[in-house]
Parts: structure tokens; sequence; C-alpha cells
């Protein structure tokens, strides 16, 4: 049986003496208190490094071109050609990349993009609040960065370009056990102050497990850091510029 | 097996009453105290106990609804809120289930489960002619805490529980009263003499 958001919670319970739930939906103090800060909590942890396990990556959706080639909307803001919806699990953007697209076909498609290997170039992007309405039928109340009035867009100057992000992951089972631990003690520091009775212990426990949740944290994202042959995702643009040739002497950024 | 006459001899062997109740509905003094305090004192412990066997889960009935509701969203444009329609600023108004004493949660089927990504519902108990809950959540089930009547579903240390309850609020018409200060400080002297 897969492990469960509840199980999790239980788990932050147990190191707070607190009473396990049954299930996330109980009713029991605990649970609805769990309930309101879990997925906040889970995106928080995301947030907190460039998770190997939460790395994913895709070719973005184009939504505007500034010279409409691609793209029936031809609005984006200044000084940028091309915008790009945000995933809808994105929870943080980590870059854009060039995998040299010349051209789309009518499917969104990129046509004439470098062939593996070959050396991951960073593009400029930012990321941005735009004013395109979500329709109120649509999905908007449970995508992050989706509203009834505006939409989180990737900005950028790159034709179909690729990111890299991180997404959520809502299985718990995929989380390394450091990521958990200290997810768990970060629910735990969270849930003490409203689940002990005794409230100067539970402050106690909520300082105690808030220091546990910063150390899981950094081992975890030690041995995140250690995982695979790459240290990091990218090079800095500086150290780009200054090691690049000719082909980038006609970019204006 | 448990009984309401059961718990209530047990209570009045604690307050030390010479006799017992054959039935709740004898007529005698200890059966109408005991009457006139039972269901109060049964729900005011399920209440604070919320035991978790007594938690029921149940598909709510709509009472009113906000107008031109469209993925969570009311649209008032076309008229001036009345009472045909839920307080502000609450979509949906639903029927307080006759036997529940605590509402604890709302809850939303899902179209698959388990769920992955749980999110809290809100809501709030309200007052429209009769108990209502007020919430955002279309097709709601409501968990609560709910009146179990039948002592003998019960669990034990809940029957205890309602023992010893039972017990204090017989005590001051049916206890044994303690002596007088006076006179008991002369017994302990009595006492402590041989």
């Amino acid at each position: 049986m897969a492990t469960l958001p509840a199980d999790v919670i239980t788990e932050a319970l147990g190191e707070i003496g607190a009473d396990e739930i049954g299930d996330i939906d109980d009713g029991s103090r605990a649970s609805i208190r769990a309930l309101r800060i879990y997925d906040t909590t889970l995106r928080e942890m995301h947030a907190a490094a460039h998770w190997n396990f939460a790395r994913r990556q895709i070719q973005l959706y184009l939504l505007a071109d500034t010279q409409g080639l691609y793209a029936t909307e031809t609005v984006v803001p200044l000084p940028w050609q091309y915008m790009y919806e945000w995933p809808t699990d994105c929870v943080q953007m980590r870059f854009v990349f060039c995998a040299g697209v010349t051209a789309m076909d009518a499917d969104g498609n990129p046509i004439g993009q470098l062939i593996a290997p070959f050396r991951q170039r960073p593009v400029p992007f930012i990321v941005s609040d735009y004013l395109r309405p979500n329709p109120i039928e649509s999905s908007w109340d449970v995508i992050e960065g989706h509203s009834p009035e505006s939409t989180r867009v990737v900005l950028t100057n790159e034709l179909a370009a690729t990111a890299v992000y991180t997404g959520i992951v809502q299985y718990p089972d995929m989380w390394p056990p450091l990521f958990r631990r200290a997810f768990s003690a970060l629910l735990s520091a969270r849930l003490a102050m409203s689940v002990v009775s005794d409230k100067k212990f539970a402050a106690q426990l909520r300082d105690t497990n808030q220091n546990i949740a910063d150390k899981a944290l950094i081992e975890a994202r030690v041995r995140d850091g250690n995982e695979g042959w790459t240290i990091v995702d990218h090079e800095a643009d500086w150290i780009t510029y200054r090691s690049g040739g000719p082909e980038y002497g006609n970019e204006t950024y | 097996m448990a009984t309401i006459e059961g718990i209530v001899n047990q209570a009045l062997d604690i307050v030390g009453y010479p006799s017992h109740i054959g039935n709740i509905y004898e007529g005698s003094k200890p059966s109408i105290i005991a009457l006139n305090l039972w269901g109060t004192t049964r729900d005011a412990l399920f209440t604070a106990a919320q035991p978790v066997w007594a938690k029921r889960d149940l598909r709510l009935v709509l009472l009113k609804s906000a107008p031109n509701i469209n993925n969570g969203w009311a649209d008032y444009s076309s008229g001036l809120w009345d009472s045909s329609y839920p307080t502000l600023p609450w979509l949906y108004e639903y029927e307080y289930p006759a036997d529940c004493l605590l509402p604890l949660q709302i809850k939303v089927q899902t179209n698959f489960v388990p769920v992955y990504r749980p999110r809290p519902r809100s809501y709030r108990v309200s007052f429209d002619s009769q108990k209502v809950i007020l919430t955002n959540t279309p097709d709601a089930i409501l968990s609560y805490i709910a009146a179990v009547l039948d002592p003998d579903d019960w669990y034990d240390d809940f029957a205890e529980a309602m023992v010893e309850a039972v017990a204090k609020k017989m005590q001051m018409e049916l206890g044994k009263s303690p002596p007088p200060r006076a006179q008991q400080q002369e017994d302990d002297r009595g006492n402590a003499a041989g």
C-alpha cells in the first residue's frame, strides 16, 4: 500500500507525542490543523532547494509570439519576444535553455533543434504575472499561478523554450528519505502549538522540531547535491559569457 | 451488557445512595433525577470526548444555494440578496443533521481516492429558522460526532466516564452529606484518641 499524506502527518504527530490520525479527513483536531498546512508546507519544502527528485524538464507551451508566426496572440511585455504558460505542476522555475530551435511546425513541435549531446546554454527569462484571464469554469482554483484575472507566465526570447523546473511531487513514496524527514519535522513544528495542549511545552517542541527540520534540510540538500554526476544544473551566465566563442557575439542581452 | 439503568446504578453506588433503580421511568426519586440529567450529560460528554466510534459521515441535504453558481462563483448581478439565498458570502446552505452533536469537517467527494493533495473546506454553523450549515462546497459530506443513544454501543471507557459524570451530578441531591466541619474535627480527635 502506498504511503499516504495521512501517514506522513501521523509520523509528524508522533514526533510531538500526539495521537495518530485515522485519515486526513477524520475530523480530529490534529487532522483539521494538518489539512490546513499540509499542501502549503509541502510546496514550501519543494521550493527550499533544487531537488533532483523533483526536477522536471519540458518544452513550454507557447501563449504569445510578438511576430504572430507561431501563436495568434502577439502582445508580449517588452522587451521579450515570447510568452509561455507556467507549467501547472511547477513550484519554482530553475532555468530555460536554448535547444537551437529555428522554427516550429503546425503542432508546435520544434524544428532544427540540436542533437544530443550538446552543451546546455541557459537563456534569459523572467517569471511574471500577466493580465490574461482564465475562464471561471476552468480549473484555475486548483492550479498554482492561475486566477480569473491573470496567469503566471514565463517570458523569454527563446523559440520553443525548454524549461527545467521543480515540479510538485505529491506522492510520499517518491520522496527521498531525508526530504521526508525534513518535511515531517517541519510539519511537527507547525502542528505543535495547535495540537499540544500545554502551550509552554508546545513552544519547546516547535523550536526543537524546527531545528531538526533545518538540519535535516541541510543534510537533504547535501545528499541531493552529491547525487549524480552534475554538481549544478547549469552554468552561471557570467561563466558562460567568459568561456563563450563567437556564437554569443551577436546576442544583445 | 451496558444499560442506562446499569450506569445510573453504578453512579448511585458512588454517591452512596442506599438503593438502585429498576427502570429509569419507574418514578422513584433517583430515576426522576437520572432521567432529567441523562440526555444532556451524555451529549456533553460526547461533545467533549469526541470518541472515534461516534463519528459519522452524512451527505448533507441542500436547503438553499446562491444564484448562478459557476465553478465556485455566484453571480448576484441580476438581483439583490434576500433570505431565499444562503447568508452571504456563502454559496450553499445545508440542513443540520438531526443526530449531529458536533460538526467536525466538510468533505467533498472526489473522483479518485486516495487523495494526495488534501485541501481544507471551510464551513460555519448558523441559524436560519433551524440549525444549518453554510459552506462553499457543493454536494458536501459532513463528518460529525453523533449522539449514540444505546449504551450497549459505547466503548467501556466512555461508559465509565458517563458513570462518573452522572455521579457527580447526583451527588448534590442524593449523595451522603459530608459531616459539618466542627463535627468532623471532633470525630477526628475521637479517632486519634482511640
